[in-house]
């Protein structure tokens, strides 16, 4: 299935950055890092995506094994992209685009709590 | 496994509920039979007991008046009623669920016939879903897809909240509720006894004594 493990997301993530020649812009362990704050938001947003974690830490990825599976609904698996995307469109470096960084981090947060989007 | 009257009712709900979570539907579902079970008494158990007489008051030895009924499904929300091998009905209590007090010592050693409305409790089956009677779903359950649809709407920050709706399949769910409870009282029979003697003449009675 798409997105299944952390190395999906991080895949994924890097097309819609134009990152995926190495070396990269943006640090695999950076977008890693990306993946469990989002896990964090949508703690927040969406406390039923993360149900099975009510009595236990969240999950939280180091990058050492890019195979594990990131235990959220398929149904919600994309808004995650989003989310990486945004974390690391917001650096500022020359590429940063605070728009754009807005706009995936505004998608992410539309697309666990509206229908629309 | 699922039973097909089961899967219909999540089906129905994943389709009209967008973006809702298996984990999260399973929740309101527990919870929307727990209340639907309290509300009508429509899930029932005869649970047969052997009492024992005693010579004790019962403020001295509550334990001797005190019976403990463990009903082979579910979790007893409340005791109905109580009769005795001649099926003549013994005042009883229940202070505690699962404890059933009588008010008075038998005569003689003999069993005793309880019966105790049910409700849903722990655990659940292995797929995740409350385990009860398979009829009461069977025939109730385009009224429990609006009470989860309600609940599930009524949620806050969902794709699928929505107060109005909410307050609409709410609304339909207790009309349902309402008449469940009236077929319980009537154990299902059609117009059964829906005659009632005049309250008037109860009261008149009631005021020449």
């Amino acid at each position: 299935m798409a997105l299944d493990t952390v190395q999906d997301y991080i895949d994924r993530a890097r097309v819609l950055l134009l990152d995926q020649v190495d070396p990269y812009r943006y640090p695999t362990l950076d977008l890693v890092e990306a993946l469990n704050l989002g896990i964090l938001e949508a703690r927040r947003l969406r406390p039923d995506l993360l149900k099975a974690y009510f009595d236990t830490t969240l999950p939280d990825f180091d990058g050492s094994n890019m195979t594990l599976t990131v235990p959220i609904d398929p149904m919600y698996r994309v808004a995650f992209v989003y989310y990486i995307c945004g974390q690391a469109q917001l650096r500022d470096d020359e590429n940063t685009q605070d728009s754009r960084a807005a706009a995936f981090l505004n998608k992410f947060v539309a697309q666990l709590t509206t229908i629309q989007a | 496994m699922t039973s097909v009257d089961m899967t219909r009712l999540i089906n129905h709900a994943k389709i009209r509920l967008p973006g809702a979570l298996d984990a999260a539907i399973q929740m309101e579902l527990f919870a929307l039979m727990n209340e639907f079970f309290q509300s009508t008494n429509i899930w029932f158990q005869d649970i047969a007991f052997a009492v024992t007489p005693t010579s004790d008051a019962y403020i001295d030895n509550p334990a001797a008046y005190t019976y403990t009924l463990t009903p082979t499904l579910g979790s007893i929300s409340r005791l109905v009623g109580v009769i005795d091998s001649a099926a003549i009905p013994q005042r009883a209590y229940m202070p505690i669920l699962g404890s059933v007090v009588l008010a008075n010592s038998p005569n003689i050693s003999s069993t005793y016939t309880a019966r105790v409305s049910l409700t849903v409790t722990d655990p659940v089956t292995v797929d995740g879903y409350p385990d009860f009677p398979a009829w009461i779903l069977n025939k109730y359950g385009n009224d429990l897809l609006e009470g989860l649809l309600g609940r599930m709407m009524s949620q806050i920050a969902k794709p699928y909240s929505s107060p109005q709706m909410a307050i609409f399949h709410t609304k339909n769910f207790k009309q349902a509720v309402n008449q469940a409870r009236a077929e319980a009282m009537h154990q299902n029979v059609y117009r059964g006894q829906n005659w009632r003697f005049p309250q008037t003449f109860a009261n008149s009675r009631h005021q020449r004594r």
